[in-house]
C-alpha cells in the first residue's frame, strides 16, 4: 500500500483533515466528523498498545533494576544521529540533599517507605538514647526538643517534661528509666542535618554517632545528674549535679555549642523563675531571693480639705 | 506541550516524579524499576509498530542506555518522556539501516488475508481491527508520517516535543502528521472499514 504525501485529494476524496481535526484524532479527542471515526479507532488501538505489561527485561537490564550500577553492558545508541538524545544538562548537584528535603516535607510514612528514615533513625535513635557525645546529645537534644513534640535526654540522661518542667525522675533513679520506648523515636528532623543533607556529614564533626560511643554521665544505677541546662562541655560531663533541673521555655533551635563552659558546680535554682531557652552559655546563678510581687504604688488618697466651718464666727 | 497520560501506564505525578528521578540517580533498585514499568510498555508498542526486530530486547537497550545516562538528566516527567522515546528511535533508525542492509524475511504487514478466506471473513478480520492490523496500516505510512503519528499516539508526545525528537522543524511535524492522518483515512474507506 503506498501512499502519495503530496496529493491529499487523489483518487477524488475530499480531505476532511486540518490541524484542529488531526490534534483531536493524535490527542484521542473524540471527532465529529463520520469520515475520521474509522481513523480514530485504529489510533485507539495502537495508542491502547502502550497499555501493554512492560516486556521482561534482559538480564542485564534486571541487574541495573535490582540496583547493581550500570556495567560494561549497558548499551550506548549506536549509530544514533548526530543529535545527542541526552539532554546535555548539568549533573544535579545534591540530589541526596534534594531527596531529603523532598522525604522530609513527605512525612512520617514516607521517610520510613522511602527508607531514609533508616539513616535517620541511626542518629536519632543513639540520640534517643543517649549515648552521643556529650556536646552532640545536647545539641541535638535541644534541636529536637525545639522543633518537634519529642523529647531527647540530654547529656546526663534528664529528659525534660514536655511542658519544660522539671526533671522526670527523682534523685536515685536510674537514668535507664528515661530510656524511650522504641515507638517514640522520632525520625528526626532531616532539616537539623548538615547541608549537604547526609547524616554522616552531620555526625562526621562528633566524635561519634553510633552507640558504643562514650557512655552517658549516668550509669545504670547510679545517681542521676538532675543538672541545668546542659552546658557545652567537652564530653566529660558535669563535675557535680546540681540539685533540680530549671524551667525551660520552648525556643528557637540552638546551634552546637561552639566552646566548651565550664560546668555548673552550684545547685540551680528552685524557684518558679522561668529560665529562658537552654542557653548552655548561661552560668547558673545563685539561688535568688524570692521576690515579693510588689503592687503598683497607690498614690495616697488626696485630703479634701474641709469646708470652713460656719459656726458662730462673726 | 502535551501532558496527557496513558491511562494504562502508571503515570507519576510531578512531586512523586522528582522523588523517584532522585532516587534511581542515586541508584535505587525500586526508583529504577518504577521507572521501567511506567514507561517500558509504551517504548515496547512502539518499537513494535515500528517494526523492529525483537522488540522486547530492544526495549531492554533503551533502558540500559536510559539509566546509564540518567546521572545527566534533569527536567521534568514529560522531559524525561521525551528523552527516553528520543533514545527509543535512535533505535529505530538503527533497526531500519541494519535492515536495509539485511532485508526482513518478514514482512511488515505479515498478516495477508488467506486465498481461501472469504469476503465475509475479510470484511470480520478488517472490522475487528487488532493491533497487528493497526500495526499494517500504520506499516503502509511513510517512514517520518509513521514515526509522528507512533510518538504523538504511543508516546504521548507534544508536536514540539516530537520535532525536537526527529529533528525537524515544527511546522513540518504538522504536516507529516496531517498527511499521515490523511493517508489513513483513505485506505480505510477503501478497504470499506466504517462504523
Amino acid at each position: 500500500m503506498s501512499t502519495p504525501d503530496d496529493h491529499p485529494h487523489d483518487m477524488g476524496i475530499h480531505s476532511a483533515l486540518d490541524d484542529a481535526a488531526a490534534e483531536n484524532l493524535l490527542a484521542g479527542r473524540p471527532v465529529c466528523d463520520d469520515e475520521l471515526m474509522p481513523v480514530a479507532a485504529l489510533l485507539s488501538t495502537v495508542r491502547f498498545s502502550a497499555y501493554e505489561a512492560p516486556p521482561a527485561p534482559s538480564l542485564a537490564l534486571a541487574a541495573v533494576l535490582a540496583g547493581e550500577p550500570v556495567g560494561a553492558t549497558a548499551v550506548e545508541p549506536v549509530g544514533a544521529t548526530a543529535v545527542d538524545p541526552a539532554p546535555r544538562t548539568q549533573p544535579r548537584p545534591g540530589a541526596l540533599s534534594r531527596l531529603l528535603r523532598n522525604v522530609a516535607a513527605a512525612g512520617l510514612v514516607a521517610k520510613i517507605a522511602m527508607g531514609a528514615g533508616v539513616a535517620a533513625a541511626s542518629m536519632t535513635g543513639a540520640a534517643a538514647a543517649g549515648v552521643l557525645p556529650d556536646s552532640v546529645q545536647d545539641a541535638v537534644a535541644g534541636a529536637v526538643r525545639a522543633m518537634t513534640p519529642f523529647e531527647f535526654p540530654d547529656h546526663t540522661g534528664e529528659r525534660p517534661l514536655p511542658d519544660g518542667g522539671g526533671p522526670l525522675d527523682a534523685p536515685g533513679e536510674p537514668a535507664t528509666e528515661h530510656t524511650p520506648p522504641p515507638d517514640d523515636v522520632p525520625t528526626g528532623d532531616p532539616a537539623t542535618w548538615s547541608p549537604d543533607g547526609f547524616p554522616g556529614d552531620a555526625a562526621g564533626d562528633a566524635p561519634s554517632t553510633t552507640v558504643g560511643g562514650p557512655p552517658p554521665a549516668t550509669a545504670p544505677g547510679a545517681t542521676p545528674t538532675t543538672s541545668v541546662p546542659p552546658p557545652a562541655a567537652g564530653g566529660d560531663g558535669p563535675p557535680a549535679p546540681p540539685a533540680v533541673q530549671p524551667d525551660r521555655a520552648p525556643g528557637p533551635p540552638e546551634p552546637a555549642p561552639a566552646s566548651p563552659e565550664p560546668a555548673p558546680t552550684t545547685p540551680a535554682p528552685t524557684t518558679s523563675a522561668p529560665a529562658t531557652a537552654p542557653a548552655p552559655f548561661e552560668p547558673p546563678t545563685t539561688a535568688p531571693v524570692p521576690v515579693q510581687p510588689q503592687s503598683p504604688e497607690i498614690p495616697e488618697a488626696p485630703t479634701i480639705p474641709s469646708a470652713p466651718s460656719e459656726t458662730g464666727r462673726g | 506541550m502535551n501532558t496527557k497520560e496513558s491511562a494504562g501506564a502508571r503515570p507519576l505525578t510531578g512531586e512523586s516524579f522528582e522523588l523517584v528521578l532522585d532516587a534511581a540517580q542515586l541508584g535505587a533498585g525500586w526508583a529504577r524499576t518504577r521507572l521501567y514499568e511506567t514507561l517500558a510498555g509504551a517504548v515496547a508498542g512502539y518499537l513494535r509498530t515500528q517494526g523492529v526486530r525483537e522488540p522486547d530486547d530492544v526495549t531492554s537497550e533503551v533502558f540500559l542506555a536510559v539509566f546509564a545516562r540518567l546521572d545527566g538528566f534533569s527536567g521534568t516527567e514529560a522531559q524525561f518522556r521525551s528523552w527516553a522515546f528520543t533514545i527509543a528511535h535512535h533505535k529505530v533508525i538503527d533497526d531500519r539501516r541494519q535492515r536495509s542492509r539485511r532485508p526482513d524475511p518478514e514482512p511488515l504487514d505479515a498478516r495477508e488475508p488467506s486465498a481461501g478466506a472469504t469476503a465475509t471473513a475479510e470484511d470480520e478480520a478488517l472490522a475487528n481491527l487488532g493491533s497487528e492490523r493497526a500495526r499494517a496500516l500504520l506499516g503502509g505510512l511513510t517512514p517520518d508520517q509513521r514515526d509522528v503519528i507512533t510518538l504523538r499516539v504511543l508516546a504521548d508526545l507534544s508536536l514540539e516535543q516530537v520535532a525536537v525528537t526527529l529533528g525537524k522543524p515544527t511546522g513540518a511535524v504538522k504536516a507529516l502528521q496531517r498527511r499521515g492522518l490523511d493517508a489513513l483515512r483513505r485506505e480505510l474507506q477503501r478497504e470499506g472499514i466504517s462504523r
